[in-house]
């Protein structure tokens, strides 16, 4: 990498010192002050607009200026305070005040088909800006807003590079698909993983439905508008930043080694009633660690991104090219994210009246990945579960000799030395020697994606301007993946043929939109009216094939026609399907002198997913604020400089779910043998609803915004109560029907709670410092479920069977199971433990199994017994992030928090014999008074000890130091020499420390869906890296 | 300039309000499918949906329940075979079966229940919509007729294990149809008798290899057999059709004409009823399909694949032998079978002996040594692709026509004689006399593991019941276990009837009665 940089660095200085030989004219000299405190600033940039010419002020904050011919504008800007452009008009010493960039309320925010002032916003919206993501680089878009939102929960889904983060707005919305509409641009885009963060200039994110109501049917998870990068007026700007980082596990689960697997195996089976396999005297020959053998040592990221910017009064521009690449740290290669995306934004004045311009992304992402929390196939999950008695490598001609060995000569799998991976002949199932698993591991998706929109804005009359907006998400989406010879263990092999399965799909969204917006200021009433239309259109058609016998060295290139099969075996399938949209809208927004606002919105949307008996639906919205601090007959409020209220209410919809659903369609995946022939069936996939319309969630918001010490501390409280009505779920209907169940509107949900954020910010004698604070309590319950059992069953759990459901009084997706009471001493306690008629409640149990809790008092222990024993959605969230910048070093921190939620820690495959444990089992029941919490370890279960029970439920409450970086900017007055505007280098580290009391890898558990969440199969943990960066500005 | 670019705005403005209020824009009918709303046109489409009906006999799951074959069930629920599995765990609601302890919460009794009103309702369908399908009478009327031979199947089935069911012979139209009442058993079992009289006029005769799986009259002849001998041992009672009585001499006719003209005998080897030699051979009178001609893959979808389930569930646990391979020994059969054939020549073809086992054997729960042969993991039936559990190849022998003779003889045919002795001299047995007992007694000898057991002891009534399916103290010389999970008592109180599935009794708000028992 660093070769590569000093090219481009070597390349950018020979240009620049071209085009800055020019003529020295007349020199200003002068001094920048503090315009509060009057104390000189010392680092202010000084630029002569439209030049490469620059300075920066001493210590004492005194510059001096050779001015370059060319505008003679000076530009002074200085991190934490306004930029200011004065002209010097002929002077030759100039004094500037800058003043604090403290006042976060004129900041502006987007709010969808325009912007607003922060100051006059009715609703709810979260902005993360680009410093704040440039300072701490994240890998993915969505992983801005983690620790920085109040209201936005961000939980990485798992370590694997490229997995998407889980982003809930505000809570889990519903039990279907309960991810916010990204907006790129004004464009609705699908995913927003395609995007270089670094391209982001701002991220605001309307959390209640008055300001969501604006995208109507699609809204009701909460809308994240996202703008892009665009250039401004002045000179140009190259700014080149990359990073280098290295991952590393941060924990290592701590096993059983060969001499205690061996006790306990030999204690499982004697308990079991079954043959000690193990004789006590046999000293192990391996002991091996898997998570030693599948953690990658110093996993590399890399970084480059090159962005030019810049523009005059006719044109701006801004565009970039980057390059992202992140190996994981199981697999290496095998788990591996790559992004290159290259961008063009431009606006050009073509009249006084006409604009036009354009935001263009291409984005290639190519993600290879394995199983990243699977009870069945993950590779971290069997090395938690392979036993260290084997090898990772075998290598004894004895053990080679072996028939499960000598017969599967042919599949075995080899490491790239050519040597054999061990096999176990103990341990069962889908457990296999994880780095054998990790060889075959193939699959590999590749996304082609251009997204961008044009647009021309005309202004007809003053203040009313038309805008028309052409934009498309295309995408190509390729998909690979092989299937070799192997074999793992008797279960897990491919002996017959090997294969290969390719698909590709193309997706073609195209959304035009058109706005008129009236803006008006009379005397100190100001208003907007906005109306529009937007229609929008998807269409997708996919094509995959599959063949046999396809012989190759190199998974990474196999393609359909190498198949060498005789037999014929190819397949082919492939589908089509679109979906549209049509809406219209209105916005009105007034404000009496900023101090009293109003946003009122009316959004009528049509959908195709729906029937024609519900296609169309209207979202209405209200906000008002108060400035009340403004207000003539407040009393003084001592430290407090702002107050403002704020109330909205809503009505927004979501339409997440398939195409179609309304319809009954034919399903072909029937047959019948007839003949000795192979005939297809088709009959109904499932019984029509032609009723069915989105989910239609309804929500208050109440908060006011604060600021205090000449607003050096801004504050914003917001209490929510959002009820979401009409969740889209199939629930089963009778029997008798003799079909599948169409979707219907059948349950509600509520999610109320609290967001804070608020931020501390000061500036001492060169010594600029800021904390700020943002936590989000939330309450969910399902509040209704329209089927008998007022319940829907959940994710699944390895082979236990479902350990998540929903049901009406408690939240969505808790777990789900037995309850236990301690364990078993003694017979005694096992004849005492009586059901209500005298009989034993537990007549299987002996000493030393779980003592389960009868909940519904029948008299038995089964089905009917299980209840709510955890919930693994966290109450409250926080993100605790601090800045400190003296001199030229800067130091920063984000600290992330999850409290109130449990994880189902089920790593561990105890349904099955010889997998091994972590140490934790050491401490089982081994005789009376042993334990009260471990069972006996045995390996016949007759009592059900392993059930899916409270004993598999741990705290999840966690605090991560996300990150934590050093900076250093190298002085202005070195750079000035070399023409370099800017200069910053850093180092940073990723999920440095953990604080958590869960026992499992990582407590950072994403949902895999609304009902998949918290559970912990083996996940693959995030890693902890370290970064070294800079970003240079030329 | 402006007032050209104010109305040049309004238009476009306009003119695209109105072209994107088009209608049509937001109408999107499915591209790469087609809706059930316009499915039923053609000859090809009504051979689709039969297709999709004759699927069903081939279900041996149903969503939720992964594995939940008819014969091995119905064999749990029987003395010949145990629940098995690989531990009492693994085979939990096999297990209740077995035990006679059934919660109304049962998976595999959902399973079934599921299934046959997933048949039920596909019949149901293709008979309303075949009406209006361009197509000569001829070809509807055989539709028509396969369709009520299979209602028949899937209610027979339905009302020997629930008895009280609602009975539909149209499909549900929609939610205000939900909620149904149950119907009396005596109105199920004419709607069942009247179905297959329907069939027999009219379904041919012979069926050409190329349609072998399809449906003959003598299927139907034989299906009502069946259905008459357990209606009229359990109930007392003869059938009405169409105010008609149809009594033994009736059924009886219908087994007689076929075991004459139908062409239909017996093997000459009583083993390759079990074998892919015999498949739709002429002993085979309704017999259902499975297979691997598309390899099956999809776990979360098992009843898209033709695999039989049941050789699965039912082969031993073996890995690394040239014959069985890797069954999951669900159905280990009971000693009491062993003991009770003797030295039946049939056992050998019936009972697969742990001791015939090479390779490696787990012994999983309720090891009796004893596996069946009938229906197994056998090297004849294996898969050539696929996942092999999904694709197991032997074709599920429903009626044979042993069954036929042995039936028609219990109806008091003047052969009656002739027919035993025809089912026991084929196995080299000499003839006994055509008693009563005798008779009853080699359908056990004959049929035994073929999903017949249960409801043959069932008509017999419940003290009979509870004299054969209770079993104390009996486990054979190879067992492994204690004897507590051995012994089995029957619950006389149930009448041998499976629960109401809980979930379905729940969905009716209380016009469903959950049967007696539970």
């Amino acid at each position: 990498m660093s070769k590569n940089l000093y090219k481009v660095l070597f390349a950018i200085f020979i240009i620049s010192l071209v085009s800055s030989f020019s003529l020295q004219a007349q020199t200003v000299t002068g001094n920048v002050k503090d315009g509060t405190t009057g104390f000189s600033i010392p680092g202010v940039a000084v630029l002569q607009m439209g030049t490469l010419n620059g300075t920066v002020t001493d210590i004492d904050g005194n510059f001096s200026i050779a001015l370059a011919q060319g505008s003679d504008t000076l530009e002074f800007s200085f991190m934490g305070y306004e930029t200011l452009s004065l002209a010097t008009g002929g002077r030759q010493e100039i004094n500037v005040l800058l003043k604090e960039d403290l006042l976060e309320l004129d900041e502006v925010v987007v709010i969808g088909y325009g912007t607003q002032k922060k100051k006059v916003v009715t609703g709810a919206i979260s902005t993360v800006n680009a410093e704040e993501i440039s300072k701490v680089p994240v890998l993915q878009a969505g992983q801005a807003m983690q620790g920085r939102t109040a209201g936005v929960q961000v939980t990485n889904q798992s370590g694997q590079p490229g997995d998407p983060p889980t982003i809930r707005i505000r809570g889990v919305g519903t039990t279907g698909n309960s991810d916010p509409l990204y907006v790129v641009d004004g464009l609705v885009v699908s995913s927003i993983e395609y995007l270089n963060p670094g391209d982001i200039e701002q991220m605001d994110v309307l959390k209640d439905a008055a300001s969501a109501a604006i995208y109507g049917a699609r809204a009701a998870n909460g809308v994240v508008l996202i703008t892009t990068k665009s250039g401004t007026k002045g000179s140009i700007n190259l700014t080149y930043s990359a990073y280098y980082g290295i991952q590393n596990a941060a924990k290592q689960l701590d096993m059983l080694n060969s001499d205690e697997y061996m006790m306990m195996m030999n204690e499982g089976a004697r308990n079991g009633g079954f043959t000690e396999p193990f004789n006590p005297n046999t000293v192990a020959e391996y002991d091996t660690d898997w998570q030693d053998a599948i953690f990658v040592q110093n996993a590399p990221m890399v970084s480059h991104d090159v962005t030019v910017a810049g523009g005059n009064d006719v044109a701006t521009f801004s565009s970039s090219l980057s390059y992202f690449s992140q190996e994981g740290i199981i697999g290496g290669d095998k788990s591996k994210f790559e992004r290159i995306t290259a961008r063009l934004n431009s606006r050009i004045k073509v009249t006084d009246w006409f604009n036009f311009g354009n935001n263009l992304t291409f984005s290639h992402v190519n993600r290879k990945g394995i199983a990243s929390n699977s009870s069945f196939n993950g590779v971290y999950s069997s090395a938690l579960n392979m036993e260290p008695l084997l090898p990772v490598i075998e290598q004894n001609p004895d053990s080679l000799a072996q028939p499960r060995y000598v017969n599967n000569a042919d599949y075995l799998i080899r490491n790239s030395e050519g040597l054999i991976y061990g096999l176990s002949n103990r341990v069962p199932g889908e457990v296999v020697n994880p780095m054998a698993l990790l060889e075959i591991q193939t699959g590999e998706t590749r996304v082609d994606k251009a997204v961008g929109n044009v647009f021309g804005e005309i202004e007809l009359i003053k203040g009313l301007k038309f805008k028309s907006s052409l934009g498309i998400d295309l995408a190509y989406v390729n998909y690979d993946s092989y299937r070799p010879f192997y074999y793992l263990n008797g279960a897990q092999k491919n002996i017959n043929k090997t294969s290969v399965y390719k698909s590709v799909a193309r997706y073609l969204t195209w959304q035009w939109e058109n706005t008129l917006i009236y803006t008006k200021s009379i005397k100190n009433h100001n208003f907007s009216i906005l109306v529009g239309t937007s229609a929008s259109e998807t269409n997708g058609e996919n094509l995959n094939g599959f063949n046999t016998m396809v012989p190759t060295d190199d998974p990474n290139n196999v393609y359909l026609d190498m198949s060498m099969d005789t037999a014929r075996e190819a397949q082919a399938g492939g589908g089509a399907f679109h979906e549209a949209w049509f809406s219209a809208f209105a916005r009105v927004t007034y404000d009496y002198k900023g101090k009293y606002s109003f946003t009122g919105i009316i959004r009528r949307d049509g959908s195709s997913k729906f029937g024609p008996n519900n296609r169309y639906g209207n979202f209405p919205s209200l906000g008002v604020s108060w400035l009340l601090s403004e207000e003539s007959f407040m009393p003084d409020l001592g430290a407090i400089n702002f107050l403002k209220l704020r109330a909205s209410w809503g009505i927004n919809g979501n339409d997440k779910i398939g195409s179609y659903q309304y319809l009954s369609v034919m399903d072909y995946s029937r047959a019948y043998i007839i003949g000795g022939t192979r005939l297809i069936g088709a009959s109904p996939r499932f019984i029509s609803n032609l009723d069915i319309h989105w989910e239609e969630s309804e929500q208050i918001d109440l908060a006011f915004d604060l600021g205090a010490f000449n607003d050096r501390l801004i504050a914003t409280f917001d209490y929510y109560i959002k009820n979401t009505n009409g969740l889209l779920e199939r629930v089963p209907i009778p029997g008798h029907v003799g079909n599948d169940p169409p979707y219907a509107n059948v349950g509600s949900v509520r999610n109320s709670g609290i967001e804070l954020s608020t931020t501390w910010r000061h500036y001492i004698k060169g010594l600029k410092y800021s904390i700020g604070f943002n936590g989000s309590y939330n309450i969910n319950t399902m509040t209704h479920i329209a089927n008998d059992e007022k319940s829907i069953q959940g994710a699944s759990w390895s082979v236990a069977g479902p350990v998540t459901r929903a049901e009406e009084g408690l939240p969505i997706a808790y777990f789900y199971g037995w309850e236990t009471n301690g364990i078993f001493q003694d017979m005694n306690d096992v004849y005492t433990y009586l059901a209500p008629d005298g009989e034993l409640l537990q007549p299987l149990a002996s000493p030393g199994d779980v003592r389960f809790v009868d909940i519904n008092g029948d008299g038995v222990i089964d089905d009917e017994d299980r209840t709510k024993i955890g919930n693994p959605t966290p109450d409250f969230t926080m993100g605790i992030n601090g800045s400190v910048e003296f001199k030229n070093f800067d130091f920063s921190f984000l600290m992330i928090g999850a409290f109130g939620h449990q994880i189902f820690n089920g790593s561990q495959r105890m349904d099955l014999q010889f997998t091994n444990s972590t140490t934790k089992l050491l401490d089982r029941w081994t005789g009376p008074g042993s334990s009260n919490t471990n069972p006996i370890y045995t390996w016949s279960d007759k009592n059900l000890n392993n059930r899916i029970s409270d004993l598999y439920i741990e705290n999840g409450d966690y605090v991560r130091v996300k990150n934590i970086q050093l900076g250093y900017s190298i002085p202005s007055n070195l750079l000035s020499k070399i023409k370099i505007k800017d200069w910053r280098i850093y180092v940073s580290a990723e999920n440095l420390l953990t604080f958590t009391s869960y026992t499992g890898a990582d407590p950072e558990i994403g949902a895999m869906s609304s009902f998949d969440i918290g559970i912990d199969r083996g996940i693959y943990p995030q890693a902890r890296t370290f970064r070294f960066g800079t970003t240079i500005t030329f | 300039m402006k007032r050209h670019m104010k109305k040049l705005g309004v238009l476009m403005a306009i003119t695209f309000l109105l072209s994107a209020c088009e209608k049509d824009f937001l109408d999107r009918p499915p591209l790469d499918t087609v809706v059930s709303s316009n499915f039923y046109k053609t000859e090809a489409d009504a051979m689709s949906a039969l297709v999709a009906t004759y699927d069903v006999l081939g279900y041996q799951s149903a969503p939720g329940v992964s594995w939940a074959p008819f014969l091995t069930m119905s064999d749990i629920l029987s003395d010949d075979a145990f629940a098995g599995g690989s531990d009492p765990n693994d085979g939990k609601d096999e297990d209740e079966l077995n035990t006679y302890n059934i919660p109304t919460e049962n998976l595999i009794v959902h399973a079934i229940y599921l299934k046959n009103y997933t048949g039920i309702y596909r019949a149901n369908l293709l008979m309303e919509k075949i009406v209006d399908i361009e197509a000569s009478e001829e070809f509807k009327s055989r539709i028509v007729a396969e369709c009520k031979f299979l209602r028949a199947y899937f209610y027979l089935e339905q009302v020997r294990f629930f008895e009280n069911i609602p009975l539909l012979t149209e499909t549900i139209k929609g939610p205000s149809e939900y909620i149904q009442s149950q119907a009396a058993p005596a109105d199920v079992y004419n709607q069942i008798a009247t179905d297959l009289i329907d069939a027999i006029n009219i379904l041919p005769a012979n069926i050409p290899a190329n349609e072998k799986g399809r449906l003959s009259k003598w299927a139907a002849s034989g299906l009502l057999a069946r259905t008459y001998l357990f209606y009229n041992g359990v109930y007392g009672a003869q059938f009405t059709v169409n105010e008609n009585t149809v009594d033994n001499s009736v059924v009886l006719g219908y087994l007689e004409d076929m075991i004459t003209n139908s062409g239909h005998a017996l093997f000459e080897d009583y083993s390759d009823n079990f074998h892919l030699i015999g498949e739709f051979g002429v002993e085979s009178v309704f017999e259902i399909s499975h297979g691997d001609i598309l390899p099956w893959w999809d776990w979360g979808y098992v009843r898209g694949g033709e695999g039989n389930l049941a050789a699965q569930m039912q082969g031993p646990r073996v890995t690394g032998s040239e014959n069985w391979d890797r069954g999951w020994s669900f159905g280990t059969v009971n000693y009491k079978l062993v003991e009770d054939m003797g030295n039946d020549p049939r056992l050998d073809y019936t009972v697969l002996f742990q001791s015939e086992l090479d390779g490696a054997l787990v012994k999983g729960y309720q090891h009796t040594g004893y596996y069946s042969k009938k229906y197994s993991s056998d090297a004849e039936h294996w898969s050539t692709g696929g996942q092999f559990e999904l694709n197991r190849t032997c074709n599920f022998r429903v009626i044979r026509f042993s069954d036929v003779l042995l039936m028609a003889a219990e109806l008091g045919s003047p052969n009656a004689q002739d027919y035993l002795d025809r089912v026991r001299s084929r196995v080299g047995l000499e003839s006994i006399p055509a008693t009563a007992d005798n008779i009853y007694n080699e359908r056990r000898l004959e049929l035994s593991l073929e999903g017949v057991r249960y409801f043959d002891v069932i008509r017999k009534g419940m003290s009979f019941a509870s004299q054969q399916f209770t079993s104390v103290g009996l486990r054979g010389p190879d067992y492994i276990g204690d004897q507590v999970i051995f012994d089995v008592t029957f619950n006389n109180s149930t009448k041998g009837f499976l629960p109401i599935p809980q979930s379905e009794v729940d969905q009716m708000g209380g016009t469903f009665t959950q049967n007696t028992g539970y």
